[in-house]
């Protein structure tokens, strides 16, 4: 696979920290196309992120990680000439061996999703919960069931890109894209990956509170 | 015969009805659910004002003990649906902000690859 036809999105809040060393590493592993998505943070992360070699696109003001990846996939639809769009997480939580991973089944569907409950399980407790719950609710909005529904991990290829709509500011677009991949009729596999936690990784993402705020928002909006 | 107070309260909703529909009319986008069911709502009273005994009628149909009832079930009914209409609007606010929002990130990001391009 070319890597020249290969974007990788990261959407970032607040990562001035860790944003240059997962870039850096994403580099190393020889893909050149890095877009990051700065949703309106308050520290350096679109300068770290230029420093480091990436497209930085800039949110004036914070819209949620929905909001963000939207953008990356809005980029991704115009500029067009991309064959494969990865999001992954800008905290370094995801590991680039699973990217190949992903890559390497790619071909053969829409959007691959990583997904975190296949394989061996590294993840805290509160946080399997989050996600179970998750899926769930996913389920029974969208009416399809997948093991990680919640994953910030996952392969696009050109006709997903096209495709799939986000209209969810928040957390709520992880359960959306599932319902897109299902309402729009999109081929799609689910691949074991590892995530690696720090304190960092672990004071952001889902929690069982946001599984309620889901739950509320889906009934005012479907 | 019609009482003082109840003559006033028909010719305020008289006037809110009017107010509704020349707001609704004047502009550009505006929410016909929303207008309809205001209009609908101050329709609904004068013909109380108007018709006193319908209310016993509506109780008698709708199986509620009391007139008071009836206006606090009402009452709770318009609290929801103003709240759901609410919720729709600062919906549909969010929305035109997060594109307006995804709109300047790619124009800013144009513009920054065109003078990066002529340097």
């Amino acid at each position: 696979m070319n890597t020249e036809e290969i974007l990788i999105c990261l959407p970032a809040y607040n990562e001035a920290r860790v944003i240059g060393k997962v870039i850096s590493s994403i580099r190393q592993e020889g893909y050149p196309n890095i877009l990051v998505v700065d949703d309106g943070s308050q520290d350096n992360t679109a300068q770290e992120a230029r420093d480091a070699g990436a497209m930085v696109l800039s949110h004036p003001i914070n819209r949620g990680a929905g909001a963000a990846t939207a953008t990356g996939l809005e980029f991704a639809s115009r500029e067009n000439k991309y064959s494969y769009l990865v999001f992954m997480d800008a905290d370094g939580q995801h590991s680039y061996q699973d990217l190949r991973a992903l890559l390497s089944v790619a071909p053969n569907y829409d959007v691959v999703i990583g997904s975190r409950h296949l394989g061996s399980m590294n993840m805290p407790f509160s946080r399997r919960l989050a996600n179970a719950v998750g899926s769930l609710i996913t389920f029974l909005f969208f009416g399809l069931y997948v093991k990680d529904s919640q994953s910030g991990f996952k392969v696009f290829n050109r006709k997903a890109m096209h495709k799939v709509q986000i209209s969810f500011d928040r957390y709520e677009f992880c359960s959306e894209i599932i319902g897109e991949i299902y309402q729009k009729h999109l081929s799609y596999k689910e691949v074991p990956i590892k995530v690696i936690y720090t304190n960092h990784s672990r004071a952001k993402g889902q929690s069982i509170g946001n599984g309620f705020k889901m739950v509320l928002r889906f009934i005012f909006r479907t | 015969m019609i009482s003082l107070s109840s003559l006033f309260f028909i010719l305020l909703s008289f006037i809110m009805v009017v107010y509704f529909i020349l707001v609704s009319m004047r502009k550009k986008k505006s929410h016909l659910v929303v207008d309809s069911f205001f209009v609908l709502i101050y329709i609904f009273v004068m013909l109380i004002f108007l018709f006193p005994s319908s209310i016993t009628f509506l109780e008698k149909t709708l199986g509620i003990q009391s007139a008071i009832n009836f206006i606090i079930y009402l009452s709770i009914f318009i609290a929801y649906f103003i709240i759901f209409i609410l919720y729709t609007i600062i919906d549909d606010q969010r929305k035109q902000i997060t594109a307006l929002t995804r709109e300047v990130a790619l124009s800013n990001y144009k513009k920054e690859q065109s003078e990066h391009k002529k340097k």
